[in-house]
C-alpha cells in the first residue's frame, strides 16, 4: 500500500476527529456557558428571554449571592462536607478494601457476600429516611458530621475496586515488610497505602464530587437544620425562597460558584484519576 | 505522597473543631444571656420582612427576657415539622397547615383557649371555625389572615380587545380563545395554569371554581354522602378548550415562571390566591411597563346560583403542646400577632387579609383593594367541613390517578372526559363505601353543605 | 491446632479493627435501610403521629395492580435503553480519538468532563430555561437557523422522557469517556504498532484488536451505565418531576413519591409502607436486569 494513501486517510479520519471533538465539545459546554453568562444578566433577561449575551453585565449578581443569600456559608458547608466525605471515604474505603483482599478472618465469607449483593441494587429513595433515622439515633442529624457520614454512606463499590487493586499488589510487598519487623498496622499505612495512590485519586474525586453535587440526601438532612444547608442545596431552594423565583439571576451565579472548586481540583488530579482507572477500575 | 498526607492531617485536625461546633444550641430553650427563646417555623415568605422587624421589636423591647427566632422554612414546612416530632425537638410555634391536622388530633398542639384573655376571645370569635380550628371545645389556632381563590386577569389585554371581564364560564372560555386568536402573533395567550405538579395547580383554580359552582367539595356531595364527579364535566370542558388553546408549556409550568410571563404581559388570565398575587406584582415581579392587572371572582356556569367554595386560614399558628415554654411563647404571639395595630398595619400595607371584623372595620381600605374590591372575602367563600378522604388521609387511599391528576390528563386530553369522570366516581365511591362497611367511619353527611 | 484457632483469632482482631469503620457505615447506611424497607413494605404508615399497621401483601399486591408504576418501569427502561445506547458509541469514540495525542486532546477532555461536576440539580434548574416552549433558548436557536418553525415543547408530554435522555446523556458523556480513555491506555502500545507493522489500517486496528482489548472494561461500564441509569432521578425530579401527566415519571422518582409527598393540595400523608413496596419490586426489577446483563456478557466472552 501506498504511503501517501495511508497519509491521506490518517488526514480524513483526522479532520473528522476533530470535528467530531469540537461539536460534542460545544454539546457539553453551551449550557454551562449559558449558565456562566446568566449570572451575569438581570432577572428579567433571564426568565423573559433575551439575547444571549448579557445586555449589561451585572456583577452584582455575585456580591448578591454571597451577602444576601449567604453564599459564603454555603460554601463552606459544602467544602468541610465535601472533604470530610473525601477523607472519610478513602480511609475506611481502602482499609477495607485491604482487609478484604488480603485477610482471612472469620465472617469475611457472610460480610463480604453481604457487600456483593447490595453492590448493584437500585434502592433509590426508599434509603433517605431510615439513613435520616439512624442519624437520629446516634443524635448527629443535625451537624455538619452527620451529613457527612450519611453523604459517605456504606461506600460499597469504592470498598470493591480498592479489593480488586490491592489484589494486583505482588503479596511478597506485604510479606518482606512483615519480616522486617513492621508491625501489621504499619505494614498497610507505610507500605499499602501509598501503593493504593491511584486508585485512592477515584475514590477521592469521585467521592467529593458526589458529595459536592448530591441533592436529595443533603436536603432531606437539611430540612430539618437550615444552617448545615450546602450549596448544591441553597441554590436549587432558591426556586422556592423568601423572594420567590424572582431570582434566577441569583441562583445561576450561585451555580457558576458551584463549579470552581471541583473544576480545580480536576485539574490536579485529572492525571491521577485516569491512571488510577486504567490500573483500578478494570481489574476490579 | 508524604505532603498529600500531612496537608490531609492538618485538615482533619481543624475539620472537627467546624464540624462539630454549634451542635444543639439553637434548640436549647434558653441561651448565653438567660433569655427564653422561642422558636417559630413558618412557611410565609411573602411578608417575612414585615414581621421579622416587629419581631426584631419585640425582641429588644419585651420585659419578659423572651426571644422569639422566626425562622422560615419555604416549602418544606411539611416534612420539617414531621421530622422533628419524631425527634422530639418540634419549635414551640408553628404555621398551621392542613397537614398538621394529624398532629392535632394526635394531641401534640395546645388548646388555647386555657391562655387567652377575654378580650382575644372576643377579638377573635368570628374566626373559630367547628371541625377546623374549634373541635371538641377546644381551639387550637386562630386564622388572622384569610385567602381565597379568583380570577386574575390583566387589564390591559382585556381594554385592548375590548372585552367584558367574564362572569360565566362561556364568557371566560370566549376570552381565552379570542386573546389568543387575535395576540398569538405577539406571544400572547389567553389562559394559563401552572400544571407541572397538577394536584397544586388545580387545588388553586379548577377545584374552587367548580365547588362555586356545584356545590360539591372534591367530589364529595355532603348532602347524599358519595362521591359524584359527574358536575365536573361542563368545567373539564372548558378548561380543556381554554388550556388547549393558551399559554404553551402550561403542562410544565410552575406558579413563579408563571406570574413572571403574567407580569411581561404574555398571559390574559390565571387563578390564583389573594393573599398574595398583590404583593407578588408590587415586588417581585413588578408589572411591564402600562400592564395592569384585575382580579375578579370565579366564573361559574351561566344561570348557576354561586355555592360556597374554599378559602385557606392564613396566619395562624399552632403551639406545641410539649414545649416547656408554652406561655412565654403565648406571650410572645400575644404581643406581636394578636397585636391590633400589627395586624392594622399588615393589612394596609398588602401583606395580607385580614380575618378578624375588628381590624378589617378599623383599617384603612388601600386603593388595591378600592380597586379590586374581588380581593377580600365574601359569604361564598366558606370553610368547608372535611371530606371523607380530608378526614381519613391515612385510610382513605385511592389507587391509580387521584383527581387531579386524572383532572389533569383530560384537560391535556389524555383520556377521554366521560370515561375518566365515571372511572373517577366509580372508584372513590368503592373506597368509601369500603371504609363505611369497615366501620371505620360513618356515613359523612352535613346538611349544612348540601348541594342544595 | 489450638495455636492456629488463636492466631486466627489474633488476625480476624486486627481485620475487624480496618474493616470497622466501613463496616459501621455499611450496616447504618446501606444495610439498615435494606432491613427497613423488608419491614415496612408490610405495613401501613403514614409517618410520625400516625399509628403502623401491619397488612401483609396488601401493599406488593397494590405495585401490581398500579399501572401508573409499571408505566413508569417502562419509561425507567425506555430512558435506561436511550441513554446507554447514545453516551456509550459517543463517549468510546471520543475516548477513541482523543487517545491518540491529537492537538488540543487535553482541552477537549476537560471540556467534555465538565458536565459530570456540575450537579445535575443545578442543571435542571438551567435547562429548565433552555427547553421551555415560551421562551427557550434552544427552541429560540433552532428557529433563527431556520431548522423549526414553530417552538417544539421539549417538555410536554410527546418530548419530555426524550428530552430528559438527551440531558442525561449530556450529564454521562464526559464520565464514560474516561472510563474508556483508562480502558484504552492499558492496552499495551507495542500491541497496536506491530499490527501497524503488518499494514492493519486504523479501522481495521479499532475493529479487530481495540475493541476486542476493551471488552472487560467495557463490561463494566456498561453495568456501572445500567446501575446509574436506574438510579438517576435528581435531575428528573427538579426538571419535570415526572410529568406530564407522568410521561416522564420512573420507577425511584415513582417511589420517592410516597415518602415525601410535596405538594401544596396539603392533606396528601405519606405511605411509607407502599413507597418501600414499590421500592422492593424496582430493586428486583433492577437486579434481574443486572443479573441478565452479566449472563448475557459472560455468554459474549465464552464465544470470543
Amino acid at each position: 500500500m501506498a504511503i501517501d494513501s495511508i497519509k491521506a486517510r490518517h488526514n480524513i479520519f483526522l479532520v473528522f476527529s476533530y470535528i467530531f471533538a469540537v461539536v460534542m465539545s460545544i454539546f457539553t459546554v453551551f449550557p454551562i456557558v449559558y449558565t456562566i453568562l446568566g449570572s451575569f444578566k438581570t432577572n428579567a433577561e433571564l426568565t423573559q428571554g433575551g439575547s444571549f449575551f448579557p445586555s449589561v453585565w451585572h456583577f452584582e449578581n455575585y456580591a448578591k449571592a454571597f451577602i444576601e443569600n449567604d453564599f459564603i456559608t454555603y460554601g463552606l458547608n459544602s467544602i468541610i462536607v465535601s472533604v470530610g466525605v473525601l477523607i472519610i471515604a478513602v480511609f475506611t474505603a481502602s482499609a477495607a478494601g485491604y482487609v478484604f483482599a488480603r485477610k482471612d478472618f472469620i465472617g469475611k465469607k457472610i460480610i463480604f457476600s453481604a457487600y456483593s449483593a447490595l453492590v448493584f441494587i437500585a434502592m433509590g429513595s426508599v434509603t433517605l429516611y431510615p439513613t435520616y433515622s439512624v442519624l437520629t439515633t446516634l443524635h448527629i442529624n443535625k451537624s455538619l458530621l452527620g451529613l457527612i457520614l450519611a453523604l459517605v454512606g456504606g461506600q460499597i463499590t469504592n470498598v470493591l475496586l480498592v479489593t480488586g487493586f490491592v489484589k494486583t499488589v505482588p503479596v511478597e510487598l506485604d510479606e518482606a515488610a512483615t519480616i522486617d519487623g513492621c508491625s501489621q498496622y504499619r505494614t498497610f499505612f507505610q507500605i499499602i497505602f501509598p501503593l493504593l495512590r491511584p486508585i485512592l485519586a477515584v475514590v477521592a474525586l469521585f467521592s467529593f464530587r458526589t458529595a459536592w453535587n448530591d441533592y436529595l440526601t443533603s436536603f432531606i438532612i437539611s430540612i430539618f437544620t437550615p444552617r448545615i444547608k450546602t450549596l448544591t442545596v441553597a441554590v436549587v431552594q432558591m426556586q422556592y425562597s423568601i423572594n420567590a423565583a424572582a431570582e434566577w439571576h441569583v441562583m445561576l451565579a450561585g451555580a457558576s460558584i458551584a463549579i470552581i472548586p471541583i473544576l480545580i481540583l480536576y485539574m490536579f488530579a485529572h492525571k491521577q484519576f485516569i491512571n488510577g482507572l486504567t490500573a483500578g477500575a478494570v481489574k476490579g | 505522597m508524604k505532603k498529600i498526607i500531612s496537608a490531609l492531617l492538618i485538615v482533619l485536625a481543624i475539620v472537627p473543631s467546624v464540624v462539630f461546633a454549634g451542635g444543639a444550641s439553637e434548640t436549647e430553650a434558653a441561651d448565653a444571656s438567660g433569655k427564653t427563646v422561642i422558636r417559630l417555623w413558618t412557611n410565609d415568605r411573602h411578608d417575612a420582612a414585615f414581621w421579622q422587624e416587629k419581631v426584631d421589636a419585640y425582641n429588644a423591647s419585651n420585659t419578659d427576657n423572651i426571644q422569639l427566632s422566626y425562622e422560615i422554612y419555604t416549602d418544606n414546612l411539611q416534612q420539617a415539622v414531621d421530622m422533628a416530632f419524631q425527634t422530639g425537638e418540634a419549635p414551640d410555634i408553628v404555621k398551621y397547615t392542613e397537614f398538621f391536622d394529624k398532629y392535632i388530633l394526635d394531641g401534640r398542639f395546645a388548646d388555647i383557649l386555657p391562655l387567652m384573655t377575654e378580650e382575644q376571645k372576643a377579638m377573635t370569635q368570628d374566626a373559630w371555625y367547628d371541625g377546623k380550628n374549634y373541635i371538641d371545645g377546644k381551639l387550637y389556632f386562630i386564622p388572622e389572615n384569610n385567602t381565597c381563590l379568583r380570577l386574575f386577569y390583566n387589564k390591559t389585554i382585556f381594554d385592548r380587545l375590548g372585552l367584558k371581564v367574564p362572569e360565566t364560564l362561556d364568557e371566560m372560555v370566549e376570552a381565552a380563545v379570542t386573546i389568543t386568536n387575535e395576540l398569538k402573533g405577539e406571544g400572547i395567550y389567553g389562559f394559563a395554569c401552572n400544571l407541572k405538579n397538577p394536584a397544586t395547580g388545580l387545588n388553586r383554580s379548577f377545584e374552587p371554581e367548580v365547588e362555586r359552582g356545584t356545590g360539591l367539595r372534591l367530589g364529595y356531595d355532603f348532602g347524599t354522602g358519595t362521591y359524584d364527579f359527574t358536575p365536573y364535566i361542563p368545567y373539564l370542558e372548558a378548561w380543556k378548550t381554554m388550556i388547549q388553546n393558551g399559554f404553551p408549556g402550561c403542562e410544565s409550568l410552575d406558579i413563579d415562571p408563571l406570574r413572571s410571563q403574567f407580569a411581561a404581559g404574555k398571559i390574559g388570565m390565571y387563578m390564583s390566591y389573594t393573599h398574595a398575587e398583590p404583593g407578588v406584582y408590587e415586588s417581585q415581579f413588578p408589572m411591564a411597563e402600562g400592564q395592569e392587572w384585575g382580579c375578579t371572582y370565579l366564573p361559574i356556569e351561566e344561570g348557576a346560583a354561586a355555592c360556597g367554595q374554599y378559602f385557606e386560614a392564613a396566619l395562624c399558628f399552632l403551639f406545641n403542646n410539649e414545649s416547656e415554654n408554652l406561655d412565654a411563647a403565648w406571650k410572645a404571639y400575644s404581643a406581636i400577632f394578636l397585636n391590633e395595630d400589627n395586624l392594622r398595619e399588615h393589612f394596609e400595607g398588602g401583606y395580607g387579609i385580614s380575618n378578624l371584623p375588628v381590624v378589617l372595620e378599623s383599617s384603612e381600605m388601600s386603593a388595591q383593594y378600592e380597586a379590586n374590591p374581588a380581593l377580600l372575602k365574601t359569604d361564598e367563600d366558606v370553610m368547608w367541613p372535611k371530606t371523607p378522604e380530608q378526614a381519613y388521609p391515612q385510610d382513605f387511599i385511592v389507587e391509580g390517578l387521584d383527581m387531579y391528576n386524572t383532572f389533569g390528563a383530560i384537560i391535556a386530553g389524555q383520556i377521554d372526559v366521560e370515561s375518566g369522570v365515571a372511572d373517577l366516581t366509580e372508584r372513590y365511591n368503592a373506597v368509601n363505601e369500603r371504609l363505611i362497611s369497615q366501620g371505620v367511619y360513618e356515613r359523612i353527611i352535613n346538611p349544612d353543605f348540601s348541594r342544595n | 491446632m489450638r495455636n492456629l484457632t488463636k492466631k486466627r483469632l489474633k488476625e480476624s482482631m486486627y481485620a475487624y479493627s480496618l474493616l470497622g469503620p466501613n463496616l459501621l457505615l455499611f450496616l447504618c447506611f446501606s444495610f439498615f435501610p435494606v432491613i427497613w424497607m423488608l419491614k415496612y413494605m408490610f405495613f401501613r404508615y403514614g409517618g410520625a403521629g400516625t399509628s403502623e399497621t401491619f397488612i401483609g401483601l396488601e401493599n406488593i399486591m397494590r405495585v401490581f395492580r398500579d399501572g401508573i408504576y409499571w408505566k413508569a418501569v417502562l419509561n425507567t427502561f425506555i430512558y435506561a435503553v436511550g441513554k446507554i445506547i447514545i453516551t456509550i458509541p459517543i463517549s468510546f469514540s471520543l475516548a477513541y480519538i482523543l487517545n491518540k495525542k491529537i492537538k488540543g486532546s487535553g482541552v477537549f477532555q476537560s471540556l467534555v468532563f465538565l458536565p459530570t461536576i456540575m450537579s445535575s440539580a443545578v442543571m435542571g434548574l438551567v435547562f429548565y430555561l433552555l427547553f421551555n416552549v415560551y421562551n427557550g433558548e434552544i427552541n429560540r436557536m433552532l428557529m433563527a437557523a431556520g431548522i423549526v418553525d414553530s417552538p417544539i415543547n421539549w417538555l410536554g408530554a410527546d418530548h419530555a422522557l426524550k428530552t430528559l435522555v438527551i440531558v442525561s446523556v449530556w450529564g454521562a458523556i464526559g464520565n464514560y469517556m474516561v472510563y474508556f480513555l483508562a480502558g484504552l491506555q492499558q492496552i499495551p502500545q507495542e500491541v497496536l504498532e506491530s499490527a501497524e507493522v503488518d499494514g492493519a489500517t486504523g479501522f481495521r486496528r479499532l475493529w479487530n484488536i481495540t475493541i476486542p482489548m476493551m471488552g472487560p472494561i467495557l463490561k463494566i461500564i456498561l453495568m456501572l451505565a445500567i446501575a446509574n441509569a436506574f438510579n438517576d432521578m435528581n435531575m428528573i425530579l427538579v426538571l419535570t418531576e415526572g410529568g406530564p401527566y407522568n410521561a416522564s415519571m420512573v420507577m425511584t422518582l415513582y417511589a420517592y413519591k410516597f415518602f415525601f409527598p410535596v405538594s401544596a393540595a396539603s392533606s396528601v400523608m405519606p405511605q411509607f409502607g407502599y413507597g418501600a413496596a414499590l421500592s422492593f419490586v424496582s430493586a428486583l426489577i433492577a437486579g434481574a436486569v443486572t443479573i441478565l446483563f452479566l449472563r448475557f456478557s459472560k455468554k459474549m466472552s465464552d464465544i470470543y
